[in-house]
């Protein structure tokens, strides 16, 4: 049998040792080490498990996602968020749906010194949802603006899928941290009207706050300073080259650190930080692990370069290719994880992009914004179970009817993107 | 009964002990990582800003980090085994929980398997860099300790899983957290 058509079969397997709730990080090592070891041999198969996930955990460029992850939870424990939902609040609460716009606000600005979706929903649905049932917010409209909010983390940098995506497909992480800034900041803005909008069409969802006087929105902006200062200082310092990405994780940690000492964060608190970023950091490099090993069997057995040229056979464009693989991200993301669907998926697709000769920087943010999108659609909205867990007496149907209208918005982001390309690469380094 | 229920007990307390360590080795490794890249930073910004007379510089920074992340991710990859696995609830929403755990622990078997071979080749590498007396590239460390500790903390991922394995398939216990980004 030929290399192509094991590695044909391989993928089939993947999908359903994956539907047999096989998890997904053994998956990727059965997978890879099976189909490695049937087209060059068991004893390099072995010797390939023996080194690559030595070779995936001490990699010095992932010492990023780990840093990135502590300094979310720093944020999350140190009252962070809480000051941060409070200015937003008091700047834009006393319009209608205002605390809507606030908690999605608040979301975006929590991203940007948390790289992870999860930990921006579950921190902010936990600071803004009671605020917004006191004022009797509808629950759809709240829990959908907290989870559509939440996955702006994946994009606005500093993100870890986008770091992940660089290290994958050997980009820089500057470049890609750059690329997502506009798109990031764009769907914050487009959250936003999109409430506008929710409630121009739907006044009865939610009541006016009480409104605040300039002075005190303007006073209300020091809420933010910790968060711009630690966004600034890690960003300016990558942009100048002061230090580089991998570096500037550990930096802006440690700046998130200062601040929750600062806050009065001590010894058992911090431990349990320290703990939560590596339990979920091992999360993150199971999966990691699966992939390497996944990516070398997909390598050997050339089934990219096969897929490629079946592409070109059917004289698709290169537009054509980039709306094929987003088509099936967009349905992969209704059942994976992200993080998953990304680490499977790039070492596949990667070769084909690179083949087409299609922008690897903008292709990378058309993919996190497609993977994004499956964090709220379901069966399997990761942010949405999350938001459910944090608020169980708000059934799963009402979040997920009340992140419909968002999911319409990122489409129209993502419409956006494909024709405007240079909305993602005008920052480049 | 009194005797499986012993052993399920013995079992758990096993794990929980054998995940502090890890925990303590994990926490440990992480802030050393932190420490380094911010002490390997700080002092080139301050000899830059000197313009070189202060030229204090962590030598093998990336070195070290590269192996305290090692240390770390391995061992809170065993201390958290059980409850880091992501898992796509396509089909089996509707199943009892308490098959979806013995399915878990089958699983984990996997993770057992992962760990031993981990473990037999890091020993290997171990003693072939104590046999050569092979060293880190800037600090010249010697590689063979830092290969064994790597690979009792391998040892420790096996056992773990291996555990939790059981617990599962045996009691149908487990831990539910298809958690992930």
């Amino acid at each position: 049998m030929g290399s192509e058509a094991i590695g044909a079969i391989g993928l089939g397997l993947l999908l359903v040792l994956m539907i047999l709730r096989v998890p997904v990080a053994l998956t990727m090592l059965i997978v890879g080490v099976v189909g490695f070891a049937q087209i060059i041999s068991w004893d390099a198969a072995v010797a390939q498990l023996k080194t690559v996930p030595i070779e995936v955990l001490s990699n010095y460029s992932f010492s990023a996602v780990p840093m990135f992850i502590l300094m979310g939870v720093l944020a999350a424990h140190s009252g962070m968020a809480g000051k941060l939902f409070d200015s937003t609040r008091v700047i834009c609460g006393g319009w209608k749906g205002g605390l809507a716009i606030a908690a999605v606000g608040s979301c975006g600005i929590f991203s940007a010194i948390s790289g992870s979706s999860l930990a921006t929903a579950s921190t902010m649905t936990r600071v803004a949802l009671p605020e917004m049932e006191r004022y009797g917010y509808n629950r759809g409209l709240a829990t959908g603006a907290l989870a559509a909010g939440g996955t702006l983390g994946i994009m606005i940098p500093p993100s870890i899928a986008l770091l992940i995506y660089a290290i994958l497909t050997e980009q820089s992480v500057g470049d890609m941290f750059m690329a997502g800034l506009i798109p990031g900041l764009l769907g914050l803005v487009m959250y936003s009207l999109t409430i506008t909008v929710v409630m121009w069409l739907r006044p009865s969802l939610a009541v006016a706050g009480e409104p605040t006087a300039w002075k005190e929105k303007l006073l209300s902006l020091t809420g933010l300073v910790p968060f711009f200062g630690v966004f600034l200082v890690m960003i300016l310092g990558i942009y100048f080259g002061a230090f580089t990405p991998t570096e500037g994780a550990s930096v802006g940690a440690f700046a998130t650190l200062l601040y929750a000492l600062v806050k009065g964060m001590r010894g058992a608190q911090l431990w349990a930080s320290v703990q939560e970023t590596l339990a979920l950091s091992a999360v993150v490099f199971f999966m990691l692990v699966g992939a390497e090993t996944l990516g070398y069997f997909i390598s050997v057995s050339r089934i990219s370069f096969s897929i490629t040229d079946v592409l070109y056979g059917m004289d698709l464009t290169p537009l054509v290719v980039v709306l094929c693989i987003l088509a099936l991200y967009f349905v992969l993301g209704m059942f994976m994880d992200s993080i998953a669907m990304l680490v499977i998926t790039v070492p596949v697709v990667y070769p084909i992009i690179q083949a087409m000769g299609i922008d690897p920087v903008w292709f990378g943010i058309l993919t996190v914004l497609t993977v994004e999108l499956g964090l709220m659609t379901p069966p399997v909205g990761m942010n949405v179970f999350v938001i459910k867990a944090m608020a169980p007496h708000v059934g799963l149907g009402e979040i997920f009817k009340g992140v419909a209208p968002f999911v319409v918005s990122d489409l129209l982001r993502l419409a956006l993107l494909i024709a405007f390309p240079i909305l993602s690469t005008m920052f480049l380094l | 009964m009194q005797s499986s229920l012993s052993f399920q007990q013995l079992l758990y307390r096993a794990s929980h002990w054998l995940a502090l360590v890890c925990r303590l080795v994990a926490g440990v490794a992480l802030i050393g990582l932190l420490a380094v890249t911010i002490a390997d930073v700080s002092t080139r910004y301050l000899s830059r800003l000197t313009e070189g007379a202060i030229a204090l510089r962590v030598s093998g920074s990336v070195e070290l980090v590269s192996y305290l992340m090692l240390f770390a991710l391995l061992a809170a990859m065993a201390a958290n085994v059980e409850k880091s696995q992501v898992v796509v609830e396509a089909f089996s929403h509707r199943l009892p929980q308490a098959i979806k755990n013995r399915i878990q622990g089958l699983f984990l078997l996997g993770f057992t398997a992962l760990g031993l071979i981990l473990f037999v080749g890091l020993l290997d590498s171990a003693a072939a860099a104590t046999q050569y007396g092979e060293v880190t590239q800037d600090l010249r460390l010697p590689m063979g300790p830092i290969f064994q500790l790597a690979a009792v903390l391998s040892l420790l991922l096996g056992l773990r899983s291996f555990m939790h394995a059981l617990l599962g398939m045996i009691y149908a216990t487990g831990e539910e957290a298809p958690h992930g980004e």
